[in-house]
């Protein structure tokens, strides 16, 4: 049998679906090995580059079309993997620009993977998803088409189904 | 009870199931997983002393073992749709590939094959399945300047060992008693014109 060669390229997966199992069946895998060769801050720091890496990665052929960060954020879940990400305003600067925004998933599909909640001190299971979003919006306010005009923001994820929490909460701090 | 063989009720339930299997699944994009994986890659092989090989290996025992768990799980999908005869293998593989991957599946992965131990092309001693893929969603992601180190790390077997693992619960499903060894005897990154995977299948002891 002949075939062209053609080991393939990012645009031959990008926006092809498969089935979320596969991912939920490796993660819990990424999750324990690091807690335990790592211990749990360390761990959480890991998850977070193993996301923000993957968004890098996704950001070489995905163009983000959305402006505002609460749709560009609501836009990257969509891609990923069909979610939805609700937003809670928690503070806002005095001239009234957001200060710390909460990024909130009841239905966070990589917390689904793991059966049992795992509770390791300074992790939180579903860290990956804030390296995700920072390097996205980091990302964005680079290349200078947010609206919103901040200089970066951190993100860190402060509660996690996965990890026994009723619902996973990404904190976004802007600074201006 | 396994039947015998698949017959034409069980392709064409099949035919509307593996559709249905598809449309409820919570799905991903195919680009985020395979980039997941080789940042998983990465970050073991930071952890395991800048060993590319042992971070490609980890994370495809990790696959393969962890593809057992939930895969037992799916086969309660697939139980309409296998059967005691080996040959009905492609059709049982073109079934879960559907349901993984949706209809496109075939531009990755064409369904195993079964070429029993005394068919005149088989260089073995042993009966295996033999799987091809036209392009490979590991090395896909891969640039110019990373494929010469992942060349000799069988990269491809990540995903290819998950497979395995679902061939292997099958079989015991059906009632053999098989355990399967991946092989990919030809690889995109050693300059192969595609991708070979072979699934053979040793009689497990008693």
């Amino acid at each position: 049998m002949e075939k062209k060669y053609s080991p393939g390229t990012p645009e031959d997966l990008f926006g092809r679906k498969v089935r979320l199992l596969v991912a939920q069946m490796t993660y819990p895998e990424l999750v324990n090995f690091l807690t335990q060769h790592r211990g749990g801050k360390d761990a959480e720091q890991d998850l977070r580059d193993v996301g923000a890496n993957t968004c890098k990665g996704l950001l070489k052929v995905w163009k983000p079309k959305s402006r505002g960060v609460i749709s560009l954020i609501k836009e990257l879940v969509k891609v990923i993997w069909n979610g939805k990400m609700g937003y809670k305003m928690l503070e806002r600067t005095s001239d009234k620009r957001p200060l710390l925004v909460e990024f909130i998933d009841k239905d966070c599909k990589l917390c689904k993977s793991e059966e049992e909640v795992l509770k390791v001190e300074g992790l939180h299971y579903c860290a990956a998803v804030s390296g995700f979003i920072e390097e996205l919006l980091n990302y964005m306010v680079k290349q200078g088409t947010m609206k919103l005009p901040y200089k970066t923001a951190q993100v860190e994820t402060v509660s996690s189904i996965g990890s026994g929490d009723n619902k996973c909460s990404h904190v976004c701090m802007f600074s201006y | 009870m396994v039947r015998e063989k698949v017959g034409f009720i069980q392709r064409f339930l099949a035919g509307v199931g593996k559709r249905l299997l598809w449309w409820r699944a919570e799905k991903m994009d195919l680009y985020v997983l395979a980039l997941m994986a080789h940042e998983t890659v990465l970050k073991y092989k930071e952890i395991l002393g800048g060993d590319l090989g042992a971070g490609v290996e980890l994370l495809k025992k990790q696959f393969a073992d962890s593809a057992k768990t939930y895969l037992r799980n799916f086969m309660d999908q697939l139980k309409l749709v296998v059967s005691k005869d080996l040959n009905d293998m492609e059709f049982m593989s073109e079934v879960a590939l559907w349901s993984i991957l949706g209809k496109r599946y075939k531009k990755f992965f064409i369904p195993s094959i079964y070429i029993a131990a005394d068919d005149p092309i088989n260089p073995y001693e042993l009966p295996y399945f033999l799987g091809i893929s036209p392009k490979c969603l590991m090395c896909a992601i891969l640039d110019e300047s990373e494929r010469d180190e992942y060349k000799d790390k069988n990269y491809g077997e990540i995903i290819t060992y998950a497979l395995g693992s679902l061939i292997e619960i099958i079989l015991e499903y059906v009632g053999y008693n098989y355990s399967v060894e991946v092989k990919e005897t030809r690889c995109f990154l050693r300059g192969d014109a595609y991708s070979e995977i072979i699934y053979l299948l040793h009689e497990k002891e008693e």
